[in-house]
């Protein structure tokens, strides 16, 4: 089979099993013990007109609570549709964040991501996906300060139609804290479906791009957070480009 | 799995090399903070520590230590701040706004 076949059929599989990320977000290592919080996540992909991610929109709506000092609980509502098609609600999820660190007491900040997702489509597996938050704070780099949070997920399906494929998806985002209200960076992304087949990378799902984060205090009253960024697909597989974003509301409870 | 294994001791085990730090003691009572005014050292690390003498839970805030940490009635937490440039951090109770208080980094 020549090498440009098994790109060709590689690329198809990806698309067909993937038309876009489920969740695309960098996770924090850090959890706000006592604090209730309304999220919404959105990611839309652009691409070729007639390819799966042409347009296709992925949103999870969810509520959370710092229930110890150390782990914060999330359950989330899942919605996805590919390029052309109705969106469905795809998937109930349980995510789990354990900070492991106080942040700035050690050279990084840890935490540790868990979550189940129950698929509510026929023939669609559930999964788990868990992995390491890694966070590293410069302070005064050229005088401004800086935040780096990496994410280092593996996930496997369970259930019926569960394959034996690990996956691994990679998020990264860098911070430059210029003021709460806007901190400009940039943000990484990666999804390889099978790591024990991962194939040639231009099967593989990679971005990156510009990215907007703030938050205004309303205090007592709570605090809203926001992010926004453009993707742009750095392999065939990924389409052109992406627009995310996610808006949290957030208050002690 | 063995290599994420291998990656998250390898993390974990740097922690174990962390420095010692300065400490300093801000105490929360009758909804205020004591001192209102804390003076630290510039350039170097600072545990802090945040005791609430209160019957009400409170919470240590700063957006430019990008620190928040809540502290129930009659405990005491650690934040870890810096290394700090000179000069003065604002900090407050975010369930109490009125309370409010300076870090000043010299």
């Amino acid at each position: 089979m020549s090498g440009l076949l098994r790109v060709a059929l590689a690329l198809a599989a990806i698309c067909a099993a993937t038309p876009a990320f489920a969740d695309l977000q960098v996770r924090m290592p850090t959890v706000d013990y006592l604090e209730l919080e309304f999220e919404h996540n959105g990611l839309v992909t652009f691409a070729s007109p007639g390819t799966p991610l042409h347009n296709a929109q992925s949103y999870t709506n969810s509520i959370g609570y710092g229930v110890l000092p150390w782990w914060e609980i999330e359950l989330e509502g899942e919605m996805e549709a590919g390029g052309g098609q109705h969106l469905v609600w795809d998937a109930t999820t349980l995510e789990n964040t354990f900070q492991l660190t106080e942040p700035g007491e050690y050279f990084f900040n840890l935490g540790f991501f868990f979550e189940y997702s129950q698929s509510t489509l026929r023939g669609s597996p559930s999964d788990v996906t868990f992995g390491p938050i890694i966070q590293k704070e410069l302070n005064n780099v050229f005088g401004l300060d800086t935040l780096h949070t990496l994410n280092l997920f593996l996930s496997r399906d369970v259930g019926h139609d569960a394959t034996k494929a690990t996956g691994f998806q990679y998020a990264w985002q860098s911070l430059i804290e210029t003021h709460p209200l806007i901190s400009p960076g940039v943000e990484f992304y990666g999804n390889i479906s099978d790591i024990a087949h991962a194939g040639p990378t231009a099967a593989q799902q990679h971005y990156v791009g510009p990215v907007l984060a703030g938050a205004v205090s309303f205090a007592p009253y709570g605090k809203l957070k926001y992010e926004v960024g453009y993707l742009f697909g750095l392999t065939p597989a990924s389409g052109h480009s992406a627009v995310r974003w996610r808006l949290e509301y957030e208050i002690t409870f | 799995m063995r290599s994420t294994t291998m990656i998250l001791a390898l993390l974990l085990a740097v922690p174990a090399a962390a420095a010692d730090n300065q400490t300093a003691s801000l105490t929360i009572r009758n909804r205020v903070f004591e001192p209102a005014e804390l003076t630290v050292p510039a350039g170097q690390k600072i545990e802090l520590h945040v005791r609430n003498a209160d019957t009400a839970a409170a919470e240590f805030e700063s957006e430019s230590l990008h620190r928040e940490k809540v502290v129930a009635a009659g405990q005491e937490v650690v934040v870890y701040i810096g290394p700090l440039r000179a000069g003065s951090y604002e900090f407050f109770d975010d369930f109490n706004p009125k309370a409010r208080g300076h870090i000043v980094a010299r």
